[in-house]
Formats: structure tokens, C-alpha cells, sequence
């Protein structure tokens, strides 16, 4: 189970770990704002910002391609210069191409606006679905059209899935154009959603925006310093958000050292599209069950924090009371042993109550071992255990009462019979 | 299950004089072991000591042996836990434990010398009952990380550490120890005296290691700086005492089981000081009657001195004593110590006190 793509692409906050559903901010809307030129597009940003909606910000085509093929659920418009590479050739109309392409691609994305100062005679005399012109002559109108066409595009009542890469997708940046794209068939063959970049530049624009993905970074000659550059730029923002990228650098065999110094998160050697894919397939699978275990990490703690609470209270009925009998804790202990991912403190501090309760059996326990009982119980509650000082404790009971502790060892195991 | 407890009428007792606490406490792997894992009398005992001591510490080789068996151990009996299907489905547990054991490999940490003892405690405790792979899964798991967490470092004292042991005998160094190399302490700097230590452990008759040391003297005697060491960790086991025994710094107090040490301080340090883990004795006990067991009609009084859970020290009366028992003797004691009357064996004698040994697991007493 993932997170949502509907949540904030842009607060790893989000992202398995992260603080409680409560703790989120209310959703304010998100718009990917796409212009080659850095002032324009800061401006368009602070016109955005100042209302109620949240920008993505990218200049290049190829980084508006990454965020919308991976994060346009979580988006609610698209505003792309009509001209994203040279803004002063006529014929470039390559934010034009690229919103046909998405929606070509894709079927249905969020509305799409080309926000340029010229406008392309073929797109109007077509007039395409889903892609709308707002001139930047009049850039103060900017926000409220895209409002106006979100308001519509909601009424359409046509939404269907978005684009949807069940996470994690694979992107290969790599500046030899045959051999990512006989990478990618062979990765897309296999039920893969991989895409290839040429441009680290596009790529560190978009990854903060990209879901926990493999990223495939090619080292061998002529993308060698950049492609370390980009596992260094990779590895910083995994570290800086929290995303749980994983990073696998692949190259010749006589590239090793370089890519040791990068220290990808594993280094391939090439053989062949069909080798390195089957081999990128495996690796992508060990990332996926990581992140299936990282996301149930919240779940589990949610359950086991209300279970260790009820420990606490039955414990210390049991202490005002001891006919109640250790029965009802017995069976809570045991019902947390049967959950999966327990952190080592948990296993030690259940382990132990678990074997104190069977110690105890009938007779019943006194009430210095309930108060350690309920100490445990008390640091289990308090974040699973995971901060506090489990072999302190441990030490304590196991001074107070050897029913904490497995005694199996007969000390004449070490005499030594000739 | 409750645990087996034995309902005794006895006579009052009080604890026996506790062994004076040491300034210095070294515990050797046997004594870290019996810590964790050992009957509650022997951890009360082994704690007593630890917090009475001045102060506590061990040995490099210590931690390394003591992850090798013990901790090792635990992990792969859960590894093999691990193993059993349908992690959620309770079974009975001895359905589910024999498949345990049938999942554990052929050779693993502390190995089948280790597994019966910890099988027959996991029967008492869980025979009859219906767990889940998940719940034996993650108890064994908590038991581990008890006993790695279990190890009292205090001061460690480093003589010892090296990549032999761990890279399966083989040193990186080159051409000789490098700087990092603490084993060089042992038996470079102090090669005589390691040598001679195991010349005196292989003529040894109640060691565990003499027969290797004996088969591999000329092997030790030949082999010279990183050749040694390089010899040691391919061979931790029968080497362990020796170095830890030369770990030991001077002026602390050895706490172990192994009796080796004993006769390795003969030999070569003694005025190292060795406690050995043993029961805590109890005094007094009263008045008893011992029979022959193979004529029960004759019967001799004796006074109980002290007695442990497995062994009772006695003084026979002077007048009246019908026969002579000598040791290996078989005999009945009936005291009101234990319940009913225990047979035991004659273990040592020393004129009018004997040691009788009891073969029964009283460990309530």
C-alpha cells in the first residue's frame, strides 16, 4: 500500500513515516508551472502562490514530461510557455507539442494552458481538447482562468484515472539515446513503466515531484562525471526529503571505480538491454518490498501503540486486583508477538513479559514484578519501545524476578567430561 | 504452564557467606553466558558479584566468542523459525518445533550441543499450547536480542582482536601484523608465554581443548607471526581459552565456569584470582540419615553442613557409624531439606565430611 498520489507531491511529509493524517495541512491546489525562462517563471509562481494554490516549477520540457507522467493525479492544472526551448523562434512551439503529447499519451489529464505571448495558429484553428491559451499580455488574468477551468474541468463529469504508474516507475538518464531506449523496451517488455532523460538538469528539476522511484544513471563515456554528479545530486535530496529513491548506477566494467565513488545504491555492470533489465527488475522488487514495509510502518504503529495502552490498564487492573489474573495481559502480549514488523526492543520487552506471565501462571505475580510489567508495558506505549532504555529495564527485572528470563543453561553444560 | 516447583519441608536455612565481591570482576564467555541464559541461582549469583564488584569488565575475545555462540545461536534457531509456512495459522506447538529443529542446518552456532537444552525449557514452557511461526518467530528473536543486548562490556581489555577471525583464518596484513592488530599482543609480543600455555592445556587431562592442542603443538610451535595468528583463526575453538586467559589483566578476579583456567593459573599466573560459577550454597539443613542403597536396613545420621539444589555437604556422626562409604558410592539421603528421600551419589569425601551428589533437578529448594 503507497501513498497516495493524491497527496502533496511536494511535502515528503507524506511519503511512509511520515507524521499522523491529522497532521497534514488542509490540500490547497496544485499547479505545475512550466517556462523556460527564469524570470517569467518565478513571476507566474508568486502570482500563484498569493492565492490558494501550491506551484511546481520546472524549465524544461523534459522535466514537465517527468512531473506529469508521474505526478499529474496530484496536480489540478498545467501552465506551459508555448515556447519551451527558444523563445525567440517562431517555430518552436514545444510546450504546444508537449500537451498533445500528454494528452496522447494519457487520455485525460488535468486542463493544460499554454501561457505564452504567442499563440499557435494551428492549436486554435484545432482547437484540442483539454488545452486552453491565456496570453501572458494580460498575465494578471492567469490565475483566475486557470481557476475558471478547473471549476469546469470538475463539472465535466469525464475524469477518468489519470495517469497511473503503480510506484515504483524506473527513469534512465542517460545521453545515449539507442541504448536507453533499448533499455526501456526491454524494462517496459517486463510490465515496467520506465522512461528515459537525457538532461540531469530536467531530471533534479523533476525528482522532488516524482514518487519513491529507481533511478538508472548510466556512467560510461560521455555521461560519466555527469552521471556521478546526478547519483551525488540524487543521494542528497533522498537524504534532504526523506524519499526513499534508490539509485543504481550502470556501466562497464572499467567504469568500477567511478561509480565505487559515486557509491550508487548498487553498481551493475552492463551486459546486455536484456540482462541489465532482468537484473534492474530484481533490484527494483527488493526497493518495492521496502517501501510496502516502510508504509506499514504507520499502520502498525497506530495498532500497536492502542494495543500496548490496553496492556498498561489491564496490567494495572491486575495490580489492584489480582484475582483478575494475568490471562487477559497474557493474551494481549501474545497477540502483539503474532504481528510483523516488530522492532528488536519490542520482540525483547514482549519476549521477556510473555515469559514472566507464563512464570507467574495461576500463583499470580507480586506487585513488584506488576510494576516492572507495567514498566515495560509503559515503554512499549511510548513509540514501540524504540527510545528508551529496554536493557536498564531488562537488568532491573531480571534482578527482581527470573520469571523474565529464559533459563535453560544448566551451568554443567561447560564442565568437561574426558 | 507454570513452572515445576518442589513443595519442601525444611529445615530453616539461611544463605551461606557470599563470596567476597572483588575490586576487579573479569567475566570470561562462560560466566557472560550463564548470565543470560543460565538457572536462576546462577544468574542471581553471577548478578550478586557483578554489582558488588568494584568494577566490571572483559575481553575483546569474549564478545566475539560470546556473539559466535550465543548470540549466533539464537539467531539461527529463529532463522528456522522463519522458515515454517503460514506465519499467521497456529499449530500445536510440538508439531511446529520439531519442524524447527528439523529447519536448523547441519552445523550453526553452538551447534547441537546447545539445542537440546533450549528444547527441553521451550517444552515446558509451550507443550500443550497453540502458537503461530510469527509468535515463536518473534519470541526467539526477543530472546536474541536479550542476550546481545544481555553482554556486560564494562572495561574491555583488548588483546585479541584481529581479521583472523573473521576472515576465516586469513590476515590482510602484510608482510607481517599491522598496527591495528591487538592479537600481535598476545602471541608475538608474548609468544613464549602463549606457547607455553598451550603446551600446558594439550598435557592436560580435563580440558575440552587438549586433545587439538596436543594433535597441533609442533603446528604452533613452527608457526611464527602472522603465520600464527593466521593458524589461531582458523582454529578459534580449541585457542579461545588461551587467549582470553592472557587477556586477562593482572590484578582482576576471573569469573568462569571453565575449570581450564584453573590449571592454566597453576602453571603460568598465580596470583590471578578465579571464582568459578557455581550454585550459591545454603547452610545448614539439619539433621539427615544416609543408606546405603544396596542395603537400606543399615543407616548412619549425619549433620548437613550446606547444600546447593544439586548437592548436599555432610558430616557423619562419630559414634554409630555402621559402614564406610567411599566415593561413587550410592546412597539415600533423607532430610528434611527436599521432599520425600533423594538418591545421590558419593562425590568426594574428607574424613568425616562428604559431598553427595544429587542427580535430580531440585532447583526449588
Amino acid at each position: 500500500m503507497l501513498t497516495s498520489q493524491h497527496d502533496l507531491i511536494a511535502d515528503p511529509e507524506t511519503y511512509p513515516g511520515g507524521p499522523e493524517p491529522e497532521a497534514r495541512r488542509p490540500r490547497r491546489l496544485q499547479v505545475l508551472i512550466a517556462d523556460n525562462d527564469r524570470y517569467n517563471l518565478r513571476t507566474a509562481s508568486e502570482y500563484f502562490e498569493g492565492t490558494e494554490f501550491d506551484t511546481v516549477t520546472v524549465s524544461s520540457a523534459e522535466a514537465a514530461r517527468l512531473v506529469i507522467s508521474f505526478s499529474a493525479d496530484a496536480l489540478d492544472a498545467i501552465v506551459l510557455d508555448g515556447r519551451l526551448i527558444r523563445d525567440r523562434d517562431a517555430r518552436d512551439r514545444s510546450g504546444y507539442a508537449l500537451a498533445e503529447e500528454m494528452l496522447a499519451q494519457f487520455g485525460h489529464l488535468p486542463p493544460i494552458i499554454i501561457f505564452s505571448r504567442y499563440e499557435d495558429r494551428r492549436h486554435s484553428e484545432g482547437d484540442r481538447d483539454g488545452i486552453i491559451f491565456v496570453s501572458k499580455y494580460v498575465r494578471h488574468e492567469i490565475v483566475d482562468r486557470v481557476r475558471e477551468v478547473i471549476q469546469l474541468h470538475r463539472l465535466s463529469r469525464r475524469r477518468r484515472a489519470g495517469p497511473s504508474h503503480p510506484p515504483p516507475p524506473v527513469i534512465i538518464l542517460d545521453d545515449q539515446r539507442g541504448a536507453a531506449d533499448r533499455l526501456q523496451d526491454k524494462l517496459t517488455e517486463y510490465g515496467i513503466q520506465a522512461l528515459t532523460c537525457a538532461d540531469m538538469s530536467a531530471l533534479a528539476e523533476a525528482a522532488p515531484y516524482l514518487p519513491p522511484a529507481m533511478f538508472v544513471i548510466d556512467l560510461d563515456a560521455g555521461a560519466g562525471a555527469a552521471g556521478a554528479e546526478a547519483i551525488r545530486s540524487l543521494k542528497e535530496l533522498r537524504d534532504a526529503s526523506g524519499r526513499p529513491f534508490y539509485v543504481a548506477a550502470l556501466a562497464g566494467r572499467e567504469e568500477s571505480k567511478r561509480a565505487a565513488a559515486a557509491a550508487a545504491d548498487v553498481f551493475l555492470v552492463k551486459a546486455s538491454a536484456e540482462v541489465d533489465a532482468l537484473e534492474l527488475i530484481t533490484r527494483l522488487s527488493l526497493h518495492k518490498m521496502e517501501l510496502e514495509r516502510a508504509a506499514a510502518a504507520r499502520p502498525q504503529t497506530q495498532l500497536a501503540l492502542r494495543w500496548y495502552e490496553e496492556l498498561i490498564r489491564q496490567l494495572r487492573e491486575v495490580r489492584e486486583s489480582p484475582a483478575h489474573g494475568l490471562a487477559a495481559p497474557a493474551e494481549t502480549v501474545r497477540r502483539a508477538l503474532n504481528w510483523p514488523f516488530l522492532e528488536p526492543e519490542e520482540q525483547l520487552v514482549l519476549s521477556s513479559l510473555y515469559t514472566q506471565m507464563l512464570a507467574a501462571g495461576r500463583g499470580g505475580a507480586d506487585a513488584g514484578t506488576l510494576d516492572l510489567c507495567i514498566e515495560g508495558a509503559s515503554m512499549l506505549a511510548d513509540e514501540r519501545a524504540r527510545d528508551a532504555d529496554v536493557r536498564g529495564w531488562l537488568e532491573r527485572a531480571r534482578r527482581h524476578s527470573a520469571g523474565f528470563t529464559l533459563a535453560w543453561l544448566d551451568e554443567e553444560f561447560f564442565d568437561y567430561e574426558p | 504452564m507454570s513452572p515445576k516447583r518442589a513443595a519442601t519441608k525444611r529445615a530453616p536455612s539461611t544463605r551461606a557467606k557470599r563470596r567476597k565481591a572483588p575490586a576487579a570482576l573479569f567475566l570470561e564467555t562462560t560466566a557472560q553466558i550463564l548470565r543470560i541464559a543460565g538457572t536462576p541461582e546462577i544468574q542471581r549469583g553471577i548478578n550478586e558479584l557483578v554489582d558488588d564488584s568494584g568494577k566490571v569488565g572483559t575481553s575483546w575475545f569474549v564478545r566475539h566468542e560470546y556473539e559466535e555462540v550465543l548470540v549466533k545461536f539464537y539467531r539461527a534457531v529463529a532463522e528456522a523459525a522463519r522458515m515454517l509456512p503460514h506465519p499467521g495459522q497456529d499449530r500445536p506447538f510440538e508439531e511446529m518445533w520439531r519442524e524447527v529443529a528439523g529447519n536448523l542446518p547441519r552445523f550453526y552456532p553452538g551447534g547441537p550441543n546447545l539445542f537440546p537444552h533450549l528444547n527441553e525449557k521451550m517444552n515446558e514452557m509451550f507443550r500443550g499450547m497453540r502458537v503461530t511461526p510469527m509468535e515463536l518467530r518473534n519470541y526467539l528473536e526477543g530472546r536474541g536480542e536479550e542476550a546481545r543486548q544481555g553482554f556486560i562490556e564494562g572495561e574491555l581489555h583488548d588483546k585479541s582482536s584481529c581479521g583472523v577471525w573473521v576472515n576465516g583464518g586469513s590476515c590482510r596484513c602484510d608482510p607481517e601484523p599491522g598496527d591495528a592488530c591487538r592479537l600481535k599482543e598476545t602471541c608475538v609480543a608474548r609468544r613464549a608465554d602463549f606457547l607455553a600455555s598451550a603446551g600446558t592445556v594439550a598435557a592436560a587431562t580435563k580440558c575440552a581443548e587438549s586433545k587439538w592442542l596436543k594433535a597441533n603443538l609442533l603446528r604452533l610451535y613452527a608457526a611464527q607471526g602472522k603465520a600464527l595468528l593466521e593458524l589461531l583463526g582458523k582454529h578459534p575453538n580449541p585457542v579461545g581459552d588461551l587467549v582470553i586467559f592472557w587477556e586477562v589483566p593482572d590484578g582482576w578476579t576471573l569469573l568462569t565456569r571453565d575449570r581450564c583456567f584453573g590449571i592454566l593459573r597453576d602453571a603460568h599466573r598465580r596470583r590471578l584470582k578465579i571464582y568459578i560459577v557455581r550454585l550459591p550454597r545454603l547452610e545448614g539443613g539439619g539433621e539427615c540419615v544416609i543408606r546405603p542403597e544396596t542395603n537400606q536396613e543399615m543407616a548412619a545420621e549425619a549433620t548437613v553442613l550446606n547444600y546447593t539444589a544439586k548437592d548436599v555437604r555432610v558430616r557423619l556422626r562419630r559414634a554409630g557409624r555402621p559402614f564406610e562409604l567411599e566415593e561413587g558410592d550410592r546412597v539415600i539421603l533423607s532430610t528434611g531439606i527436599f521432599d520425600g528421600n533423594r538418591r545421590g551419589e558419593v562425590l568426594h569425601r574428607n574424613e568425616a565430611v562428604f559431598v553427595i551428589k544429587l542427580p535430580f533437578d531440585t532447583r526449588r529448594v
